[in-house]
């Protein structure tokens, strides 16, 4: 049921409150009145988008709603340039190019080496979590599948694991570092700051060593390597791709994982109906990111001035496209708010959509169904018994730590 | 190895290898031919790999299925012979293989 609610401009979705533990009233709300909303007290320029339709023609249309310097400049001060220009901050043709380099490494076919690893790393995470009995769902159970496979995707040397386990909880708190809520505690952003500053310079040198010691197989070779018209990625941008590779492929896939085990809690029955037939693990994954995407919201800039819905929307505005609240708008998705694996098609924008649809979706599949295939056979339930920690970003969605207990059949 | 000729929107022929058990999709991916971007990676939930496969090969490749069909109703410029790249697999029996890459609004 939607919250009373007199006008969305009232809520702030950059705050560091209640808001990101259930937005979901708010998001009710503006799908049903205001479709679009500027939120000038909060943020200087900041639009919201909510409908469907809305936002998969936004992300559809990047002539209008690019995804170049989508943030406010005090925000870009603090971020440093090496995660900044990447096919994800690019439009095309740059980004089309430099996709189309990355891709070479995301092919079905290179990453089906990655399904045996993540079906082994799941089986541990599990093992650990019925031993231990109540764990932490993010930190214990998920982030070790999620970081395990990434450093194996990267072909990062083994005993760099624990560093680089640090770096992935420490930047979990924020991603990428560019969208701090805006109440966010300095020592959080010194923190999160200090980590990606000492990432920085590990993959600087461990790029500019595999330039100097060629290997193949791993995705960090295929970046090397691979050609667009004559035309390669330089080594920094090689550079910047892996740690985006490391940092998109970490807290999007945990929120993945952990987003699946709390849906599975929650509506019980239809874990129940997965754990009969384990064929539909598939179609129980696209559910879970639609009614749980691991991002809340992805931002665009606009290139012009336009109205939307009766609102204004001006050149250099940052557009929030709500694809939380799309994944449940009632006029495509019936009985939004019920996990129902069902459902079909399932045309979810939890990954995206458009030209810069998420690169990384087929190996979160492998991973996610390996961890679903461990969970769902050997578990009859699973219980939540915390409150989510919130990481200081507005966008992931999920959580940051949270205990639960994994119940064994 | 099996040889797959695409020709890109603006009609342009290329005729390359493509490794038993790839599919059309990564084909073109990995020969950087124009037309295929395959913004969901090969997860058939896009239909940016839509292609026509070439009628006489058509049989030989097989209709879509119900999820490809679901995608192929919202393509653009969609045939009898429409198919997802990521969704037919390129074997030796498929050597030959003539498949046209529709224009698309991006």
């Amino acid at each position: 049921m939607p919250v009373p609610m007199l006008n969305a401009r009232d809520i702030n979705p950059f705050s560091n409150d209640d808001f990101r533990r259930d937005p979901f009233p708010f998001f009710d709300h503006a799908l049903a009145q205001q479709p679009v909303v500027r939120h000038d007290q909060w943020m200087s320029n900041a639009v919201s988008l909510f409908r469907y339709e809305d936002v998969k023609a936004a992300l559809k249309d990047w002539s209008t709603y690019s995804s170049g310097m989508a943030r406010s400049d005090e925000d870009k001060s603090v971020t440093p340039s090496k995660t900044e220009e990447n096919f994800i901050t690019l439009d095309p043709p740059r980004h089309t190019a430099l996709r189309r380099i990355a891709q070479q490494g995301f092919l079905p076919t290179i990453l089906s080496q990655f399904k045996e690893p993540s079906e082994k790393l799941a089986r541990e995470s599990l093992d650990r979590a019925l031993e231990a009995g109540e764990v932490d769902l993010v930190n214990d159970f998920a982030v070790p599948i999620t970081v395990g496979i990434i450093t194996n995707v990267l072909g990062l040397p083994i005993e760099d694991l624990p560093r680089i386990r640090r770096w992935a909880l420490g930047l979990s708190d924020a991603y990428m570092s560019t969208s701090f809520v805006t109440d966010i505690e300095p020592e959080r952003v010194e923190n999160v700051m200090q980590i990606e500053q000492e990432m920085v310079d590990y993959f600087h040198d461990y790029i500019a060593d595999r330039y100097k010691n060629p290997r193949e197989g791993d995705i960090v070779s295929a970046l090397i390597t691979a050609e667009v018209d004559g035309e390669k990625f330089t080594p920094e941008e090689v550079e910047s791709t892996a740690m985006l590779l490391l940092l998109a492929g970490n807290d999007s896939t945990t929120n993945l994982i952990s987003n699946y085990i709390r849906n599975m809690s929650e509506f019980p029955e239809q874990a129940q109906m997965i754990r009969d037939d384990l064929s539909l693990i598939p179609r129980s994954i696209e559910e879970s990111v639609r009614i749980r995407p691991s991002f809340l919201a992805l931002e665009r800039r606009a290139t012009r001035d336009l109205e939307l819905h009766g609102v204004e929307i001006r050149e250099n505005d940052t557009i929030n496209l709500w694809i939380a609240a799309a994944n449940r708008d009632p006029s495509i998705f019936a009985n939004p708010e019920q996990y129902d694996i069902s459902r079909r098609p399932n045309p979810h924008l939890g990954f995206g959509h458009g030209v810069h649809m998420c690169i990384g979706a087929p190996l979160a599949r492998i991973e996610t169904t390996a961890m679903a295939q461990e969970v769902m056979s050997r578990c009859k339930g699973f219980e939540i018994l915390s409150e989510p920690k919130q990481g200081g970003t507005n966008m992931t969605f999920g959580g940051i730590s949270q205990q639960a207990r994994f119940i064994a059949a | 190895m099996p040889t797959v000729t695409y020709f890109n929107p603006a009609g342009e022929e290329h005729a390359v290898d493509v490794p038993d058990g790839m599919s059309v999709m990564e084909g073109a991916v990995s020969n950087m031919i124009d037309g295929i971007t395959a913004d969901c990676g090969g997860a058939c939930a896009c239909a940016t790999c839509h292609v026509h496969v070439d009628p006489e090969w058509y049989d030989r490749v097989g209709a879509p299925n119900e999820t490809e069909a679901d995608l192929l109703e919202f393509a653009d410029n969609v045939t009898e012979t429409s198919r997802l790249g990521c969704q037919v697999k390129v074997s030796d029996e498929l050597d030959g293989l003539v498949v046209r890459i529709p224009y698309r609004e991006i």
